[in-house]
């Protein structure tokens, strides 16, 4: 970070300190190689809690990747090396004793394209509830209306619960994920490019649900859309070729970026 | 002038050429030749077992006596059949050793010929008609007609009898009603009531109106069925009396309108699949049976394990040069011919397994041998061999067309491998599975030639489902539609009637394996249409 | 930093961000002519001149409504980041000052020295005309700090208005003493403070867009901060 401060900007810096008590996620010299190609080099970004952080960066910039690092995803792929330390609550995640599947029930995570389950709207809500030995009809029911609620999509879709979750717009699809993750509350939720396939409208309503989350959970939001960061972050990185380039307090990454190479993505520039 | 249209015309064919529109028309060319050969091969099979259910004539011949050899002539009621070359008498034969390979022309018939059945006890010994096969010279034809009023009678035993229908007549009650009386006029003669008919016919055959027999006798039946009996004269002349009662249907075969012999041909096919091959009228019922249980067994048999098989090539193992060799040769035994599971299975199970089986289980029974001989089980499990390489293909398909979008949101929820890969992987790539299952269905059903091996047979009499426990009897040589057809064709030197229901059975073999698709078809569009949208 | 106006991906957004830029010069180049002719219209006490001052403010109104609505235009349509955001924040401000400077010199153009000259020493015009000059200068280099973004040139201007505030608290003071000594010279006097506030106020305001241009340089919001403290290149 830049070393000098001034009377506006010191509230802006102190928030991007580390040693901050509320640092959830803290993400150190993070690197990945996908075979020989190494695709994150050495990133620093920590989450604190109960903000929100958005991730911006030019398409195969390694946002995806970084976000599949934090719920140890990348471990399904043999071909996917990773060095470095990504800490979550203090513990370390990669560590040997890791319980990846209570991990990941931890961290909750929305996929850039939405990929519902080919089952009824009610059983994808349902599913990760069901893997937590939730059988009780009654209860199961009631969890799910809140997630569908919580997520705007229960009134759209109250009436044909045990419909095909494909019968519904991408729009819909997107806010049922959305749901799905939420319905075994995690503490930390990942959403990759969620509102890529919403309307202005949807779009709006989907960030006026994450200013609502934000209450209880810790956010990392990935968007192309760089209103949509603008609006809805408090703190905002910029990655490009698997850096981390920048990171800031949102308003001041939108107004005075301290990188070159921030300035020309956000404002359209070729660098 | 003419260089120059022959240059345009040539640079618009180019064009044509270029503009790939030709493709269409090779393509629909391609598929009018496919189409036109199926339709082919189902219009001879519909044809050809057509002809075995639809109704034949039946025919009055009159022939030569070649037993008596005086001159006297015989009447027959034949169907008459296809001419066929046969060797000359025996007599003949005798005389002229030089001649004895000589061959004449002759027609083969089947013909009513009676039967003495000896009484049993103080009962009179009964002569009753049946139906022989019989090859008549031309040379001996006297003469051959299809009269009219010939009729063919169907009994309740599905017998059938043919002959001239006379008259309906019925013992006299002690006290017979005036009712009843008004509608029979009493024979003077023989104190039988003779039923006249309402309107005034030829009366030739005394009481019985021949275009409206059918009527008549269903009137009777549903009356005093007890009482009635219908006369017939027998091609010997002898008359019989028939029970109205016994008869279960009147047909006149020489008189039929097209629709009837439409409908007569439908109750034949139902006969044919009715029946079991002992009944009077031979039918495939068991056959079929055999068929669907042998393509159920085979299905419980091998949908397990090629689901798991393909799971852990597709889900578990690493993919390596040891799972391609694997695959590759899964893959390669789809063109291994069917005979050759047929002798592994009868090797590898029957003979090993089985016998083992046997002597642990079926001691009391040995020598004879349970399950150490070719039976339904074995011939299953050689099927689902045969098929598996099919629906393990056909489920890996289905399993790598599942996005890999949705197995990290089921791993992202916290679900372990394991219940990432049943729950969601294996359960989305269902219709995958199903349309393995199909073409395995579709294969099995006409595969003979490992049958053959395994237990196979043209006829049994033990039934493969009974009510005796355990009900099922897997172990048991069965009948089969497609040996069916195989035997049939075997014979089929003998009679055109082998051939035509060689071709029945074929028929029937082809809606079995439409029907038991369409199941699946069924099944796998309400799965798709339900849950996916990825393709199965 | 240099002008980079011209590399976004967008041709369209650097054609409209030039032409506010041009704009911005252009209107004040217009606003230099005409403190130019209202100072030599209250010097030479020419009406004329005046009049044509007063006219010609209308065309700098006019500039400031154009490119306003450009402004807005680009904001609306482009939703401009960073340093673009600056730019078109600043050139909002700095036309706003820039009008504001349109009408300090009207009010310069209506001081006539024919008052003045015949009570006042001739001494004070000649203050009044360097105080004139200075004004001009510290305008003219704002506005050649915008149009090469020039951080440093811009602090150089912002330096300059500590002379431009002594003269007119030596020009004032002056006109105090003359009012206290002679009643007579009131209105003469009053007069000249008039036209030395307009003035002070144009140096002002060019101070202010001196700042504009550090801000939409920089990022860094350096109004009311102590000059000597006030950059510091890093
Ligand atoms: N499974 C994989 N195997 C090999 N390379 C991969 C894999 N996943 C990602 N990569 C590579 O890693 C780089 C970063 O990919 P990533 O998906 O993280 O990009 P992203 O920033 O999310 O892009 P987008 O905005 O398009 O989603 C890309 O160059 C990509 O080719
Ligand atoms: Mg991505």
């Amino acid at each position: 970070m830049h070393a000098k401060k001034h009377n506006g900007e010191q509230q802006q810096a102190s928030l991007l300190q580390a040693e901050h008590d509320d640092v959830v996620v803290n993400i150190r010299d993070l690197s990945v190689w996908y075979r020989q190609r190494q695709v994150l080099h050495d990133v620093n970004l920590y989450l604190r809690e109960r903000h929100v952080t958005a991730l911006i960066g030019p398409s195969g910039c390694g946002k995806s990747t970084l976000l599949r690092c934090l719920n140890r995803l990348n471990d399904l792929d043999e071909r996917c090396r990773i060095n470095g330390e990504v800490m979550i609550n203090g513990r370390d995640i990669y560590a040997p004793d890791e319980d990846v599947v209570s991990l990941r029930r931890e961290v909750g995570m929305v996929f850039q394209r939405p990929n519902p389950f080919p089952k009824s709207i009610f059983d994808n809500v349902a599913y990760g509830l069901r893997l937590l030995g939730m059988t009780a009809r009654v209860e199961l029911q009631e969890q799910v209306r809140q997630a569908l609620q919580a997520a705007a999509l229960w009134d759209e879709v109250r009436d044909r619960l045990h419909n095909s979750a494909l019968e519904l717009s991408s729009g819909q699809q997107q806010r049922l994920v959305i749901a799905r993750a939420l319905a075994v509350q995690p503490k930390i939720l990942l959403l990759d490019e969620p509102a890529s396939n919403l309307d202005p409208i949807s779009m709006l309503k989907l960030e006026e649900l994450i200013a609502s989350l934000k209450i209880d959970y810790t956010i990392l939001i990935v968007t192309h859309n760089m209103q949509q960061a603008a609006r809805v972050s408090d703190f905002t990185a910029f990655m490009d070729g698997g850096e981390l380039v920048e990171f800031s307090a949102t308003g001041e990454l939108f107004t005075t970026p301290k990188q070159r190479r921030t300035e020309d993505y956000i404002t359209g520039r070729y660098g | 002038m003419k260089q120059s249209a022959f240059r345009s015309t040539l640079s618009a064919m180019l064009s044509w050429w270029r503009s790939g529109s030709a493709w269409h028309w090779y393509s629909l060319f391609a598929l009018s030749i496919a189409a036109l050969l199926v339709l082919a091969l189902l219009l001879l099979i519909l044809v050809s077992s057509a002809q075995y259910f639809w109704p034949q004539p039946i025919e009055e011949w009159v022939i030569r006596d070649a037993a008596a050899d005086n001159g006297q002539s015989q009447r027959l009621f034949a169907y008459g059949g296809e001419t066929v070359q046969i060797p000359l008498p025996d007599a003949a034969a005798d005389s002229a050793s030089a001649e004895s390979s000589a061959m004449r022309a002759a027609v083969l018939i089947r013909y009513q010929q009676m039967q003495q059945l000896p009484g049993s006890g103080q009962a009179a010994a009964v002569s009753r008609p049946v139906w022989k096969l019989q090859a008549v010279a031309e040379t001996d034809i006297v003469r051959r007609g299809r009269p009219h009023s010939l009729a063919l009678l169907t009994l309740s035993d599905a017998s059938t009898v043919a002959g001239y229908p006379l008259q309906w007549v019925r013992m006299v009650p002690a006290a017979a009603s005036e009712q009843t009386a008004a509608a029979v006029v009493a024979d003077a003669d023989t104190g039988e009531l003779t039923l006249t008919a309402t309107a005034a016919d030829d009366s030739e055959h005394r009481g019985l109106q021949l275009d409206r027999i059918e009527q008549q006798w269903r009137q009777l039946k549903t009356g005093q069925q007890e009482a009635w009996s219908l006369v017939l004269e027998l091609h010997d002349g002898s008359s019989m009396q028939l029970p109205a009662a016994d008869i279960d249907r009147i047909l006149l075969p020489n008189r039929l309108s097209l629709a009837a012999a439409a409908q007569q041909a439908l109750h034949n096919a139902w006969l044919f699949l009715s029946h079991g091959p002992d009944d009077a009228v031979p039918g495939i019922l068991p056959a079929i049976l055999g068929t669907v249980l042998l393509v159920l067994v085979m299905s419980v048999l091998l949908v397990p394990v090629a689901i798991l098989t393909a799971v852990y090539l597709h889900e578990y193992a690493a993919q390596n040069w040891v799972t391609g060799l694997l695959r590759a040769a899964i893959s390669n035994l789809a063109g291994v011919p069917g005979v050759v599971y047929g002798v592994f299975v009868l090797g590898v199970f029957v003979y090993g397994a089985g016998g083992r089986i046997d002597a642990l289980l079926f001691a009391e029974q040995l020598p004879l041998p349970t399950f150490g001989t070719g039976g339904l089980l074995w011939a299953a499990l050689a099927l689902a061999l045969l098929t598996m390489p099919v629906v393990i293909a056909a489920t890996e398909e289905g399993l790598s067309r599942i996005p890999a979008d949705l197995r990290l949101a089921s791993l992202a929820l916290g679900a372990t491998r394991t219940e990432m890969v049943w729950g969601v992987v294996v359960m989305a790539a269902r219709p995958a599975l199903l349309t393995g299952l199909i073409l395995a269905i579709a294969r099995a059903a006409g595969e003979v030639a490992p049958l053959l091996l395994l237990g196979a047979v043209a006829y049994t009499q033990q039934p493969l489902l009974d009510a005796e426990p355990p009900f099922l009897h897997l172990q048991q040589p069965f009948m089969h539609l497609g040996y069916q057809v195989y035997d049939l064709a075997m014979q089929s030197g003998q009679s055109d009637t082998a051939i035509a229901m060689a071709y029945a059975a074929t028929l029937v073999l082809l809606l079995l394996v439409v029907v038991l698709n369409l199941f699946a078809f069924r099944l796998r569009a309400r799965l798709r249409s339900r849950y996916s949208t990825a393709p199965g | 930093m240099q002008n980079r106006h011209s590399q976004h991906i967008s041709r369209e957004f650097n054609d409209e961000l030039e032409t506010i830029r041009s704009q911005v010069l252009r209107m004040g180049g217009l606003l230099e002519t005409q403190l130019d002719k209202a100072i030599r219209a209250m010097l030479d006490n020419d009406q004329a001149l005046a009049a044509e001052v007063k006219r010609g403010d209308a065309g700098i109104n006019r500039m400031e409504m154009e490119i306003d609505a450009a402004c807005i235009d680009v904001v609306a349509r482009r939703q401009p980041a960073a340093s673009d955001l600056r730019f078109i924040i600043g050139v909002f401000k700095t036309i706003a000052d820039l009008e504001r400077m349109g009408d300090e010199s009207k009010r310069v153009a209506k001081m006539s020295a024919a008052e003045r000259a015949s009570v006042l020493p001739v001494e004070i015009n000649a203050e009044l005309r360097h105080m004139g000059e200075l004004v001009q200068g510290m305008l003219h280099d704002v506005l050649d700090a915008f149009a090469r973004l020039d951080d440093q040139a811009a602090l150089a201007v912002a330096r300059q208005d500590e002379r431009v505030d002594a003269k007119y608290k030596l020009i004032t003071t002056e006109a105090m003493r003359f009012m206290a000594e002679d009643p007579a010279s009131v209105q003469a006097a009053m007069s000249l403070m008039w036209a030395a506030r307009a003035l002070e106020r144009i140096g002002d305001r060019s101070q202010n867009i001196a700042e504009h241009v550090i801000y939409l340089v920089h990022g860094r919001d350096v109004r009311h901060l102590p000059l000597d403290d006030l950059f510091n290149p890093q």
